[in-house]
């Protein structure tokens, strides 16, 4: 009998183990220490917020190198560490950000803090698994505690129907993964994405099975990430679930599910590129323009956001498409900006607020540049960041996107990328107008102390300033994607 | 398709069925006269004679009461679901005899000597919740599907404690076969080392085979009869046997588990020249004697008090003790390796 | 004579999974579900993989399936409201049904069968000298250790979701401490007073 408890394994495997222990000692914790919940929530959010450091910690300590470890199972390299490090600083900006939310909406229970560390927990296994059991595996923890925070507010009828929606619609996609999986294994005799890599370049490679297990695998993930057609749910999802929890969906999930994406298709199914390209293709053109033309009508932020989701990642999974080192290297730096600029404007959703009721409608913002100069400036900012505006970040993001595709001989679609963002830019700046140019009808009285508005302005000065520090960034970016494709 | 009228298997069928047969007949005549025992034990603990009428000594009551129920007619409610009426006694009586495939009576005395016997009986005893929730649903009677309701919740619950117990022996033994679980008791019986288990193993049994104080199933003074309001003349009677049979399964299985099945008390050559039978039975007389003292003596629970017990209680207790029991094989060193 | 069994257990596995989805009556669905289970453990039990055939019995169909029933049988469902909602969908589900068969007859169609076909090493790992539970408990808690851990932590993510989502903090409900019941005299409870005849209120 071999011992897989040894120190190669554990180091690699800190960061989740240290997190797990953490939610063991937090949930008792929430238990048994008495008191107002109210009273308690801020020191519950900052045990959190401190668990996510420690484990930040641990995972920077770590280092780089490049290995495998419980047989086969997880794996670390640049990617991943810098996949993770994106997670747990997102996760902890949006726990700041999202406190002023819960003592207005009284989401004070202790175990909302809890569920956020279990799926952010599910999230790190997904990023760092180097097999499909360990991606399932990771991937149900996540989801589990995502259907739960979804639903979380039990007395809104929108939030339960969120919920419900969200499990249900997710339960069939693991479903449709597990499937597939199933499927590989039974062509392949493996789950291992390093083994699968090597088993396809000796077998040969037309086999109808093989096509069908991966569009279900990919139609799972893209369930995941919300990509048309399967992105039915994420309006709903969005608009139901408490403000705080849709920052959470819209920005870390995503990270996490790409990171595990690109090992997929770039480490697993490599050889077999010319199976998953065309389905790519038309899965993220589809939902480019979903995202674009359904947020035009949407009086919700909220509802506008999920759109806005929808359409960004369309163009992360176009040019991974590409099966390319370029591909995958300008859609690790869309990735991180996106990251920024949603994290921006949820940081301002968060903190729309009337006489202590949280509004989402987008007629609200009308004449804040007056009653709020600094969040209007610093949200009009993060929008036409999103737009692709130069010199801002998301310029650059779209810019290299388009730049990969034309260097990967696909012109035609980096034609038709470039249409949807000028229908999506129109939206963005339609909130601007509204900010700007509109009669006041409903001055929003924004509480402005607390975090949000330094992450706010935090966000906005990345955006601004990207143009300085965009070499270091690309270089690095290049640096992960070249460690994976050849 | 040749092998079908293969001799061997032909032969191989044949032991089978005699085989069961030979372990049936005695166990039904046993269930049979359990009743007659719990009257009489009920009767003395109330100082009552009990019956004493037909036959000698009352011997004969069992008999006149099955030809009665026999003789009586079967009544089926309009708004039933006929089938699964029927189907439901049948799965309560089928189930409590089925469990007898692998419990062994005695040394190598059993129809079939599985691996994974103790999971076998375990599956069985949680399947038995069936025939009670089928009565239930398909007399399509409120009494009826309360009943079935608080016993499939009641029995729910007690599995996870009974479940527990068993890893604990299950740690000591290192094989789920019910022979080597008798065997690794030759030297003491589980009962000494987990006496706590014992006590918890018992109850929940009591809880699992709807017993008193746990009879909430068919509590008549709030359900009437509980799931089998409806039912009458011969339904009504296996259902009656099943919930016997079941008590000495779980009886059996409470000797296999803590009494150390066949053995006997003592290594001595003179206990040892008696069959391993009369250990078997009376270990398992003498648990059954436990069951029907506890129905005399204690009131019935109320239903929250039950459920507190088995979550609250039962269930945190069990698994401290896998915890502890595993923690003190292990810095012992006494954890069995290859059985 | 284990291939009669395995057509019988196969047969039936089939033609109650059937009856799962076309039964009228959700109650004789998960019925059927039960049938369906009880069938597969027997498959299982002729592979030999007896600790899973248990498995399957004690959790599938002695735990889960009893809440199905549980919770079907409380539901008050309209059925016939709820035929006619599958009525209006049948056209549009019968196109990606018969879209999906097509795929998966195409797949069988090209694939190659036999389990010389696999890639992969030797999957057959059933051995008659060693219990299968020992061996999957041996594999379990060693290679797969990170995995059996991350199931573990699933399966609290559940329980805590669970209790999130149902439980709600009630006020004016009179709780009983059981121990308190429990550690209670008579000197507390019972008082005997001596009152003279006559003399009482």
């Amino acid at each position: 009998m071999n011992s897989l408890i040894d120190n190669s394994n554990l180091i690699l495997a800190l960061p989740e183990i240290f997190l797990a222990l953490w939610l063991l000692i937090f949930i008792p914790l929430g238990v048994y220490s008495g008191g107002s919940l109210a009273v308690r929530q801020s020191y519950f959010s900052l045990f959190a917020v401190i668990g996510l450091l420690g484990t930040f910690l641990i995972l920077l300590s770590g280092g780089y190198k490049a290995t495998i470890a419980f047989n086969d199972l997880i794996v670390s390299d640049k990617l991943v560490v810098y996949m993770k490090s994106l997670v747990l600083v997102a996760g902890i900006l949006i726990f700041s950000i999202s406190e002023r939310y819960r003592s207005l909406e009284k989401l004070f229970i202790f175990e909302y803090p809890v569920l956020v560390l279990f799926s952010i927990l599910g999230m790190l296994i997904m990023i760092s698994s180097n097999d499909f059991i360990t991606l399932y595996m990771g991937l149900e923890l996540q989801s589990l505690s995502l259907y739960v925070l979804a639903a979380m507010k039990k007395d809104s009828k929108n939030s339960s129907e969120a919920g419900l929606k969200y499990f249900i619609l997710g339960a069939i996609a693991s479903g449709f993964l597990l499937f597939g999986v199933s499927l590989i294994f039974g062509i392949t005799g493996t789950t291992s994405f390093t083994t699968l890599a090597t088993s396809f370049s000796n077998m040969s490679l037309n086999q109808p099975l093989l096509v069908f297990a991966i569009i279900m695998i990919l139609s799972a993930m893209a369930f995941k990430i919300s990509i048309a057609p399967f992105h039915m749910w994420t309006p709903d999802v969005y608009e139901g679930a408490p403000t705080s929890i849709t920052a959470f969906f819209a920005v870390v999930p995503k990270i996490a599910a790409f990171a595990v994406l690109m090992r997929i298709l770039f480490i697993a199914f490599y050889e077999i590129s010319f199976i998953w390209q065309q389905i790519l293709i038309v899965m993220s053109i589809l939902s480019i323009f979903v995202g674009a033309f359904g947020a035009l009508l949407q009086t919700s932020i909220k509802r506008l956001m999920a759109y806005s989701t929808i359409s960004n990642v369309g163009y992360v999974l176009l040019s991974l498409s590409l099966a390319t080192s370029i591909g995958l290297e300008s859609s690790i730096i869309y990735i991180t900006i996106y990251t920024v600029s949603t994290l921006g404007v949820f940081a301002f959703i968060l903190s729309m607020e009337k006489e202590k009721v949280l509004l989402d409608k987008i007629s609200s913002f009308s004449g804040l540049s007056k009653s709020h100069p600094f969040y209007a400036l610093t949200f009009t900012i993060l929008l036409l960041s999103l737009a692709g505006l130069p010199p801002l970040a998301g310029f650059f993001a779209k810019f290299y996107i388009f730049r990969s595709l034309i260097i990967g001989d696909m012109l035609w679609v980096a034609v038709i990328g470039i249409l949807g963002s000028v229908v999506a830019a129109y939206y963005y700046l339609k909130i601007i107008k509204i900010m700007y140019l509109d009669d006041s009808e409903e001055l929003l009285n924004i509480n402005s102390n607390n975090y949000i508005k330094y992450v706010l302005g935090f966000c906005a000065f990345l955006v601004i300033s990207f143009i300085f520090f965009a070499d270091s960034l690309i270089e690095f970016c290049i640096n992960i994607s070249k460690a994976i494709v050849l | 398709m040749l092998d079908i009228i293969n001799y061997d298997a032909f032969l191989f069928l044949i032991t089978i069925f005699a085989k069961i047969l030979v372990l049936v007949i005695p166990l039904l005549i046993i269930v049979a006269f359990l009743t007659y025992a719990e009257r009489k034990v009920i009767a003395a603990v109330q100082l009552r004679k009990g019956p004493n009428v037909v036959g000698p000594f009352g011997l004969l009551q069992p008999l006149a009461d099955g030809l009665k129920l026999f003789s009586k007619e079967s009544i089926f409610p309009t708004v039933a679901n006929k089938f699964i009426f029927i189907l439901a006694p049948m799965v309560a009586f089928g189930l409590s005899i089925a469990a007898w495939a692998v419990i062994p009576v005695a040394d190598g005395w059993v129809i079939s000597n599985i691996n994974v016997g103790i999971l076998y009986l375990f599956a069985i005893s949680s399947l038995s919740v069936y025939g009670i929730i089928m009565a239930g649903w398909a007399s399509n009677s409120k009494y009826a599907f309360m009943g079935a309701l608080r016993s499939a919740a009641q029995m729910v619950s007690y599995e996870v404690s009974i479940g527990l117990v068993i890893v604990t022996v299950l740690v000591c033994v290192g094989s789920l076969n019910l022979g080597k679980i008798v065997y690794a008791q030759q030297n003491t019986w589980f009962i000494f080392p987990l006496f706590p288990m014992f006590i918890v193993f018992f109850i929940s049994a009591l809880a699992e085979t709807n017993r008193a104080p746990f009879d909430l199933p068919e509590d008549e003074s709030s359900l009437v009869g509980g799931y089998f309001t409806e039912y009458s003349s011969m339904l009504f009677a296996m259902f009656f046997l099943g919930e016997y049979a079941a008590m000495i399964m779980m009886s059996g299985m409470t000797t296999i588990l803590f009494l150390g099945g066949w053995l006997a008390p003592f290594d001595i050559a003179l206990l040892n020249k008696v069959p391993g039978i009369i250990w078997f039975a009376g270990k398992t007389s003498l648990i059954l004697f436990l069951f029907l003292w506890v129905r005399a003596t204690f009131p019935r629970f109320r239903y929250d008090q039950l459920m507190r017990i088995g979550w609250k209680v039962f269930l945190p207790l069990s698994l401290l003790w896998v915890v502890l029991t595993s923690g003190f094989l292990i810095v012992f060193d006494l954890l069995p390796g290859n059985v | 004579m284990v291939s009669i069994f395995f057509y019988l257990f196969a047969f039936i596995l089939i033609f109650s999974s059937v009856f799962v989805i076309t039964a009228k009556n959700p109650v004789h669905s998960v019925f059927f579900l039960i049938l369906s289970f009880f069938n597969a453990t027997g498959l299982f039990v002729l592979m030999g993989a007896e600790f899973l055939a248990m498995l399957l019995l004690i959790v599938y169909v002695g735990a889960v399936a009893v809440l199905f029933l549980f919770v079907i049988m409380m539901l008050n469902i309209d059925f016939k409201s709820l035929r006619t909602g599958i009525m209006k969908n049948a056209r549009l589900g019968l196109i990606i049904g018969v879209v999906l068969l097509a795929e998966i007859i195409f797949s069988i169609m090209g694939m190659h069968y036999g389990k010389d076909k696999i890639l992969g090493t030797n999957l057959s790992v059933v051995s008659n000298e060693i219990e299968n539970t020992r061996l999957l408990g041996n594999v379990l808690y060693t290679d797969y250790i990170y995995l059996f851990q991350t199931a573990g932590l699933i399966l609290l993510v559940a329980m805590v979701g669970a209790i999130v989502l149902t439980h709600r903090k009630r006020d004016n409900v009179r709780k009983q401490d059981a121990t308190k019941q429990v550690l209670r005299n008579k000197s507390e409870t019972l008082n005997i007073n001596d009152i003279e005849i006559g003399k009482g209120a």
